[in-house]
C-alpha cells in the first residue's frame, strides 16, 4: 500500500464514478462508428479537428505526464520541464510538417494502421513487420507503466488497493474498446481531454492561491537552491538538450499523434487539430510544472517534511487543496491513464491482427479482423497488468521503452519517409532494425550497470536510427524516387 | 517564392543527418569532458534540425514563400537560441525573478515553449489556408488520385 496523501471523499468518489460513467457511455455510443476494420482500428477519416486535437493531446498526456512529472521537477527543478514545454508546440509543428501527407495516405489507399501506410510507401511487408514488432513492444510497455500508475492513483482516490484499483480502470475501459475499438479511444479520449483542461484550472488557482506565484523560497532553501528554479534544473547540462530535441520533434512521431492524422475527417481539419492540440498539450503541461513546484513550494517552507518517494509531488500537492479542486484534478490525472491506455489497447491489438500477421502472408479476411481484435484488446491488458504488478525488472527495463523508441522507430518511417522521396526500403529497414534492437538493448546494458550513455539513451537510438536511414537510402533504390508506386506521387506534391 | 526540390530535398536531408549526429557528438564528448560550450552548440544543432523539418514540411509542391521561411522557420530557430543563451548564461545564479521566474526559467518558458508554440499553432492558423494546404491544392490532388487506382 502507498503512503496515503488524499483521504477519499464524497467530491472525489462521486467526481470519479460520474467521469467513468460518462467516458462508458461515449465508449458505447462509438461502437455505430466502428463497423469496419478501418473504423475499428483506424476511426479513418472520421473526425473533425476539435475532436482530433483534444484527443491527441489526451493520449500523449500520460501517468508519466501528470505523476511522473511533477515528480522529476520535485527532484530536479526544471530539468523535465524541457519533455514537456517540447512537446506541445512539437504536437502543432506535427501537423504543420507532416499531417497533410499523412491524410493524403488515407484517400491513396486503405488506411487502418501505421503500418498500413509504412507497407504501401515502401512496398515491404518486412518495414511492416518490423515497424508492427516495434509499436507492439513499446505499447505494451507503455501500458505497463500505465497499470502501475493508475494503481497508485486509484489508491489515493478511492482508498482501495492498487489491484483492485487496476481492476476497475482496465475493466471499464476494456468494456467499451470491445465494442468500439480506436473510434471510441478517440472519442472517449476528447471526453476526457475536456476533463483534464478542467484540472489545469483547478491546479492554476490552487498554486496561486497557495504560492501567489513566489518561487524565492526555494531558491532561497538549503534543501533545494538556485537550480531548482533556473533554466535548466539540476540535472546534468547535456539532459536539457536531450528532452527539449526529442520530445519536440519526436512528439510528431508519436503514434498517438501519428495515427490521428488520418482520422480527420476533412484536410481542413488538420490546421483545427494542429492548433487545439498543441495549444491544449500546452496548457496541460501547467500540471506537470505547477503541482512539481507546488511540492516544492510546500516542503521548502516546512510545510511538509521532505518527500520519501518524488513520484507522490503531485499527490503532496493536490492534498492541500479543497475538496472540490481535489475532486477535478484527482479526475484530470484519471483521465490522463485512461485516456493513453485505451490509445494502446487499440495500437497493440491492430498491431497484431492488422499488420504482425498480415505481414507473414496471411492477411486476415476484414469482418474477421474486428473479431480477432476485440479478443486481443481482452488479452493485451492482461498481459501488460501481469507485467506492471509482476515483472520486476523486466518492467523496470521495458518500462522505460516509450517516447523515445517511438520516436526512433516513426521519425525515419513517416518523418523522414514521407517528406523525401529517395528514402529507400533498406534504408528504412536499417534504421528500424537498429531502432528496435538499440532501446532495449541499452535499457539491458544500463539496467544491469554494464554500460550507461551520460544522457538519456533513446537520443542514440534516434539519431543512429535518422542517419542509418539517410546514409543507406542515399545508396540505394528501392521503393524510392522513381522506383515509388506511380499511384504515390500525387502526396509528395502536397 | 523559393523553391526546394528534389536536389534540394536531398542536402537539407543529409545536413539534418549530420546535425543529428553532431547533437550526439555533442551530449556525448560534452558530458565526458565537462565541456558544457560544446553542448551549448548541440543545443544551437537541435534549433536547426527543427528549422530542416519545417524546410522539408512546409512546403507545398516544392515552394515555400519566403513570409514562411522567416515565421515560423527562422522565428522558431532564433526563439530557440534565445532560450537556450538565456538559460545558459544563468544557471546555477541566484538573480532576481522576472515575472516571478528565474531569468533562465523566463528565456526556457517565453522563448522556448511560448515561442514555439507562436511559430508553430499560431503559424498554423496563419498560414494553413493560404500556404500549407490551399484548398485548390487539395482538389488538385484529389483529382490526381481518383484518376489512379487504389493501392492495395
Amino acid at each position: 500500500m502507498n503512503e496515503q496523501f488524499i483521504q477519499p471523499s464524497p467530491w472525489i468518489i462521486g467526481y470519479t464514478i460520474v467521469f467513468i460513467l460518462i467516458s462508458m457511455g461515449i465508449g458505447f455510443y462509438a461502437s455505430k462508428y466502428a463497423k469496419t476494420a478501418e473504423q475499428f482500428f483506424g476511426g479513418t477519416k472520421m473526425f473533425g479537428g476539435v475532436t482530433i486535437g483534444l484527443a491527441s493531446m489526451a493520449a500523449v498526456m500520460s501517468a508519466f505526464g501528470f505523476i511522473g512529472g511533477p515528480g522529476l521537477v520535485y527532484k530536479f527543478g526544471m530539468s523535465s520541464i524541457w519533455m514537456t514545454i517540447a512537446c506541445g508546440p512539437g504536437m502543432a509543428y506535427g501537423y504543420w510538417i507532416l499531417a497533410k501527407r499523412m491524410r493524403g495516405m488515407a484517400d491513396v489507399t486503405d488506411v487502418a494502421t501505421l503500418p498500413d501506410i509504412a507497407r504501401v510507401r515502401f512496398n515491404s511487408q518486412a518495414v511492416r513487420a518490423v515497424l508492427a514488432i516495434g509499436l507492439f513492444l513499446a505499447a505494451i510497455s507503455y501500458l505497463s507503466s500505465q497499470v502501475i500508475g493508475g494503481g497508485i492513483l486509484m489508491n489515493q482516490m478511492l482508498g482501495v488497493s492498487n489491484e483492485w484499483g487496476i481492476v476497475i480502470m482496465f475493466g471499464t475501459t476494456v468494456a467499451y474498446m470491445i465494442f468500439s475499438g480506436m473510434s471510441g479511444s478517440i472519442l472517449t479520449d476528447a471526453f476526457q481531454g475536456f476533463i483534464m483542461l478542467i484540472a489545469v484550472i483547478a491546479v492554476l488557482v490552487g498554486f496561486f492561491m497557495m504560492t501567489g506565484g513566489d518561487l524565492t523560497p526555494i531558491m532561497n532553501s538549503p534543501q533545494f537552491g538556485p537550480s531548482f528554479v533556473d533554466g535548466f534544473g539540476s540535472m546534468p547540462l547535456q539532459a536539457a538538450l536531450v528532452f527539449g530535441l526529442i520530445f519536440f520533434v519526436g512528439a510528431m512521431g508519436q503514434p498517438t499523434m501519428l495515427a490521428k492524422m488520418y482520422s480527420l475527417k476533412t484536410p481542413q481539419d488538420i490546421k483545427k487539430a494542429g492548433v487545439i492540440g498543441g495549444l491544449s498539450y500546452g496548457v496541460t503541461s501547467i500540471v506537470w510544472i505547477l503541482c512539481g513546484y507546488g511540492a516544492l513550494y510546500i516542503v521548502a517552507t516546512g510545510a511538509s517534511p521532505a518527500l520519501a518517494k518524488a513520484d507522490n509531488a503531485a499527490f503532496l500537492f493536490v492534498s492541500k487543496l479543497g475538496g472540490v479542486t481535489q475532486a477535478l484534478v484527482m479526475a484530470g490525472l484519471l483521465a490522463a491513464i485512461v485516456s493513453t491506455s485505451s490509445f494502446f489497447i487499440s495500437l497493440s491489438s491492430s498491431a497484431i491482427t492488422r499488420d504482425l500477421i498480415g505481414a507473414f502472408g496471411h492477411e486476415i479476411p476484414h469482418d474477421k479482423q474486428i473479431r480477432i481484435g476485440q479478443i486481443l484488446q481482452v488479452i493485451v491488458p492482461l498481459i501488460a497488468i501481469g507485467m506492471g504488478l509482476w515483472g520486476g525488472r523486466m518492467v523496470a527495463i521495458l518500462g522505460a521503452l516509450g517516447w523515445g523508441f517511438f520516436a526512433s522507430v516513426t521519425i525515419p518511417t513517416f518523418a523522414i519517409g514521407m517528406l523525401w522521396k529517395r528514402c529507400s526500403t533498406e534504408g528504412i529497414l536499417t534504421g528500424l532494425v537498429f531502432a528496435v534492437i538499440s532501446n532495449p538493448a541499452y535499457l539491458i546494458l544500463e539496467n544491469l550497470k554494464i554500460f550507461r550513455f551520460p544522457f538519456a539513451g533513446y537520443l542514440f537510438c534516434v539519431a543512429g536510427a535518422v542517419v542509418l536511414t539517410v546514409v543507406v537510402s542515399l545508396f540505394t533504390k528501392t521503393s524510392a524516387g522513381e522506383n515509388m508506386p506511380k499511384a504515390l506521387k500525387p502526396i509528395f506534391k502536397l | 517564392m523559393i523553391t526546394i526540390g528534389d536536389q534540394k530535398r536531398d542536402v537539407i536531408v543529409v545536413i539534418m543527418a549530420l546535425l543529428w549526429a553532431f547533437v550526439l557528438y555533442a551530449a556525448w564528448s560534452g558530458a565526458v569532458n565537462k565541456n558544457s560550450g560544446l553542448i551549448l552548440c548541440g543545443f544551437f544543432a537541435s534549433a536547426l534540425i527543427v528549422g530542416a523539418f519545417y524546410l522539408l514540411g512546409a512546403v507545398t509542391n516544392e515552394k515555400m514563400p519566403v513570409s514562411v521561411l522567416v515565421y515560423p522557420v527562422i522565428f522558431n530557430v532564433v526563439c530557440w537560441v534565445i532560450a537556450f543563451v538565456m538559460a545558459y548564461q544563468t544557471r546555477g545564479q541566484k538573480l532576481d525573478f522576472i515575472l516571478g521566474m528565474h531569468p533562465g526559467m523566463f528565456g526556457a518558458i517565453v522563448f522556448f515553449w511560448i515561442g514555439s508554440m507562436v511559430a508553430a499553432a499560431v503559424g498554423l492558423l496563419v498560414w494553413f489556408d493560404k500556404h500549407i494546404l490551399p484548398p485548390d491544392k487539395w482538389a488538385e490532388f484529389e483529382n490526381e488520385v481518383t484518376q489512379q487506382e487504389k493501392l492495395h
